[in-house]
Formats: C-alpha cells, structure tokens, sequence
C-alpha cells in the first residue's frame, strides 16, 4: 500500500507509506488541499484527491473510505505504474485534459494551477524595488527575480495547466528595472569619486566635490 | 551532491563563513559593502550599522549592537528560528523544504515589515539627542 502526493513545482512524490504520509501531514509538506492519490500494488490507481477528502479531520484513521472502495482490477497488461498506469485515452476530448505523452505526470494532475515560481518572480520583483532603499539589498533579490520569473515563465510555457504568465513577466520587468536603477547608481557613485569615501551630501556640499575632504 | 541534505549543508557553510567574516573583520576599514541610499543620499537606510551590529554581537558587545542597528538585533533571532523552522525537517527527510505560498500571510507579513522599516528608517533620522541612539556608532 502506497500514496503519492503532488509536491511543489507540482511533481508527483512517492511512493510512500500510509504513515510517512501522514506523517508529511504533520510536518507540514502535505497541507490539506494538497492533491493525494492511492497506489495499491496490482491494481490501477484511483482519482486524485485532495488529503482532507481522503483524511477528513474528524474521522479516526483506522477505517480510511478509500480503502472501503471496491478494489479496481488490475490492469492486464505489464506492471502498472500509479502515475503512468495505463496507455493514454485514444481520443481526448477536444474541452478535456490533453495527453502529450511528453508529461505523463500532469495527465491526472488537477487543472489550471498557478506556477509557484512565476508568483515568487513577482513577489522578488515587486520587493526588490524597495529593497533598493535597504543597503542596496535589492540587488539580489532582483538577480533571485530574474531567475526564478525566467525559470517560471519556461515552466508556464512548457505546461499547458499552469497559469501565472503574467506575473512572471511582471517580475522579471520589476527585477530589470530595479537591477538597472542599481547600476545607475553604482556607476553615478564610482565616477562622482564618492564612492567608499561615504558622501555627506549637506547643503554646502551640493556645489561641487572640491570642497574639504 | 546535490541532494537536499547537500544544498542545506552549503547554505548553512555559507551563513558561518559569512559569520567568521563578520568576526574577524573590523568594520573600520571599509572592507565591507557600503550601504548604496547612505553613499546616495547621506541619510541612513533601515539597514545601515547591520553588518557592525552583527560584528559587535559576535565580540559580545550587546549595546553596542543594539546601537548601531536595534531593528537588525530586534529581528535577527526571529529570521534564524523562521530559517530553522522552515529548513529543519526538510533536513531531517532529506528532501527540498515546502515552497512557503500562502499569499496573503506572506502579503501581509511583508507589508507589516516594509511599514515597520520604513518608521525606523524615518525616525533614526531625525535630528536630535534620543535619535542618534538609533544610528550608527562609527
């Protein structure tokens, strides 16, 4: 008896025991609407579910309803895999889930999902601006922004369930603008000869830099 | 080598070869970054006096600490238990620690903290005698 669990970056994870589950239940890399799906040896998988579906909280665990279900048979042919037991459907329909057979493990994945990566670009993006103001911090978060926007927006593209598109490209742009308002600076600084000597700027100072130093 | 165990370990080389450079390097001399609004503007950012709050922490120097920085000393052991908390049993499992996204709290937290910094930022500004304890010593 085996489970899988939709991880992050939305890849199956598994196999693994009843408790280790439950025991992710408990630490927290299993959340309640987290997809869950049960793998019997021998027999096909059932649908996807979500944990506190299968888990409601105020049931026991000993009498678990899925395992009340009537067992599925097996699959006549080969070994079943649980994520990729069976071959694809013939002729999907044209409003329903699309098999590429490129990413068998998004067939049974639930639809439309936002990426976590395009809305962490755009979290980075949105506070690298900021952040400028914070020591230059921002730098980096806007460096970590055009990354991650960048690998979110190759994760959107190359996943037709996936939303977020518009976030990643809003991070990246904010990430852009905060990276190059930080070079402006930078290179504003390094020619005025004010850098690493700290730059008092009071109001005598505003003139010219020939003054006392 | 790049399981998660692995990469945690780097992170965590990384955060105490950071320390040992906080440790042993004197702020005077200017060998760390400068603060790039301080160079800009000559006003002090939240984050200015965080390196020598963190240099005089680790020689012990606990006022000191809290004089150049006491938002840094304020919000340090919160963000190491947060980091500990979040990466502890992803280290224990050895696999990738949960992606935190729940937006809202994470919106709101951020607010709460630009609100916090920007107040502080404002404040160890102004001129006079209770306000220069908050900026830097040197």
């Amino acid at each position: 008896m085996s489970w899988y669990y939709v991880g992050p970056d939305a890849k199956p994870v598994g196999p693994i025991s009843l408790e280790d589950l439950q025991a992710r239940r408990a630490g927290g890399a299993v959340a309640p609407e987290t997809y869950v799906i049960e793998a019997p040896a021998g027999s096909a998988p059932k649908e996807w579910r979500r944990y506190r579906d299968v888990f409601p909280p105020a049931a026991t665990l000993p009498p678990l309803p899925v395992t009340a279900l009537p067992p599925t048979p097996a699959p006549t042919m080969g070994v079943p895999h649980p994520i990729f037991p069976t071959p694809p459907p013939p002729t999907p329909s044209p409003g329903g889930p699309v098999f590429t057979g490129s990413h068998p493990s998004t067939y049974y994945l639930p639809p439309a999902k936002g990426n976590p990566w395009c809305a962490w670009g755009f979290g980075l993006g949105l506070a690298s601006l900021p952040m400028l103001l914070l020591c230059g911090t921002g730098v980096f978060v806007a460096i970590a922004g055009i990354v991650v926007s960048i690998v979110g927006l190759v994760q959107v593209s190359r996943h037709r369930d996936q939303e977020g598109r518009g976030l990643a490209v809003t991070g990246l742009v904010l990430s852009i603008l905060a990276l190059l308002c930080a070079i402006g600076i930078g290179i504003a600084l390094a020619t005025s000869g004010s850098w690493h000597t700290g730059l008092q700027m009071t109001t005598e100072q505003t003139s010219n830099d020939s003054d006392t130093r | 080598m790049s399981s998660p165990r692995w990469t945690l370990a780097l992170g965590a080389c990384a955060c105490a070869a950071a320390g040992a450079y906080a440790f042993a390097v004197e702020p005077a001399g200017g060998a760390y970054p400068r603060c790039l609004f301080y160079e800009t503007t000559g006003y002090y950012c939240a984050g200015c006096g965080a390196t020598r709050a963190l240099h005089a922490l680790l020689h012990g120097r606990v006022l000191d600490a809290l004089h150049d920085n006491v938002l840094f000393v304020a919000l340090l052991p919160v963000a190491l238990g947060l980091i500990l908390k979040w990466a502890a049993p992803a280290w224990r499992e050895n696999r990738w620690p949960a992606v935190p996204l729940e937006p809202r709290a994470l919106v709101a937290r951020g607010a709460a903290l630009a609100v916090l910094a920007a107040v502080f930022m404002v404040v160890r500004n102004l001129p006079g005698t209770p306000f220069d304890w908050l900026r830097p010593l040197a």
